[in-house]
């Protein structure tokens, strides 16, 4: 018998370089194509620039820089994922991620699909779960809270 | 003369910026300046003599490294204490506020200066994206960097 659907989980996977992220679907606004970005000076490494995004300064972020320190510029397939503001953040602190590939929806059935973990120590992210063939990380968004505003928390 | 009602548009290195005229207490021409002749030994492009006082401005490229040169015509000076400071620009121009329409923007990452980030918000005209000064941040950083002793050959801080 089919899980009551309200149970179920929308998320997308977001391809990185290294490494996958796992996100609930609830936290993105869009994904769009790669546009232009203009720098933000004296900003952090990972700080990609600023995106025009529906008339809004949406600044992109590397997540591939904050799991492994590694920047890579977007490939030919990569795409902006734009999330929803933080929670207790303004309502206008969109934020992108630049990812490697176009991230794919998946529904899982229940929590307990989300159960096979592998250890993880990484600071960004809040658990990874093995998935088939890959592993993916889900973003530990108090620590991204910290990193990206940490004069406001 | 710069009214209330007004953004300062300032040119850096082929890069605009736009700065709430509320900060800006003159905007001056190079020639009522005192250029520095020893740029070696300070980070001070020129001065402006004001009575007993020299205010300091510094030259700033587009990523808002200290830098060195000559093709710049204009300094704005902005109200801090204990005395005014300035960043020379290679264009300078007023615009109403009518014709400005800022987004708010938060940096993301820690702040460069102790009184915060440098800038506010975003002016959205149509495909460009403007980043406005916040007033206090740009004054520190401008203070900061006046403090320091020396810039190397490609304008960074050491």
């Amino acid at each position: 018998m089919k899980p009551p659907i309200q149970d179920r989980i929308h998320t997308l996977i977001v391809p990185l370089v290294n490494s996958s992220l796992l996100v609930p679907s609830a936290l993105i606004a869009e994904v769009i194509n790669i546009a232009k970005l203009i720098r933000v000076p004296r900003s952090e490494k990972w700080m990609l620039g600023l995106l025009n995004w529906r008339a809004r300064p949406v600044p992109v972020v590397s997540f591939d820089f904050l799991l492994t320190s590694d920047l890579h510029p977007a490939g030919p397939k990569s795409k902006i994922v734009i999330f929803y503001p933080l929670p207790g953040r303004k309502p206008w602190d969109f934020f992108g991620v630049l990812t490697s590939a176009e991230p794919q929806p998946r529904t899982f059935s229940d929590a307990q699909a989300l159960s096979n973990t592998v250890e993880n120590d990484n600071p960004y992210a809040a658990v990874t779960i093995k998935l088939e063939t890959f592993v993916a990380c889900i973003p530990d968004l108090d620590a991204l809270k910290a990193v990206f505003y940490p004069d406001n928390i | 003369m710069t009214e209330l009602n007004q953004y300062v548009r300032i040119g850096l290195w082929g890069v605009e910026y736009l700065l709430p005229s509320s900060a800006s207490l003159s905007i001056e021409q190079r020639e009522n300046l005192i250029l520095n002749d020893e740029p070696a030994d300070t980070n001070i492009t020129a001065w402006r003599a004001v009575e007993s006082e020299r205010w300091p401005a510094l030259y700033l490229n587009a990523e808002l490294e200290l830098t060195r040169g000559d093709d710049w015509q204009r300094a704005v000076f902005l109200e801090a204490r204990p005395h005014p400071i300035g960043l020379i620009a290679d264009e300078v121009q007023l615009l109403p506020r009518t014709d400005v329409h800022v987004e708010p923007f938060t940096p993301l990452g820690p702040s460069p200066t102790a009184r915060g980030h440098l800038f506010s918000g975003v002016w959205v005209r149509g495909n460009q994206l403007i980043l406005v000064f916040e007033p206090n941040g740009l004054i520190s950083y401008l203070q900061k960097l006046s403090e320091v002793e020396n810039i190397d050959q490609t304008g960074r801080i050491e």
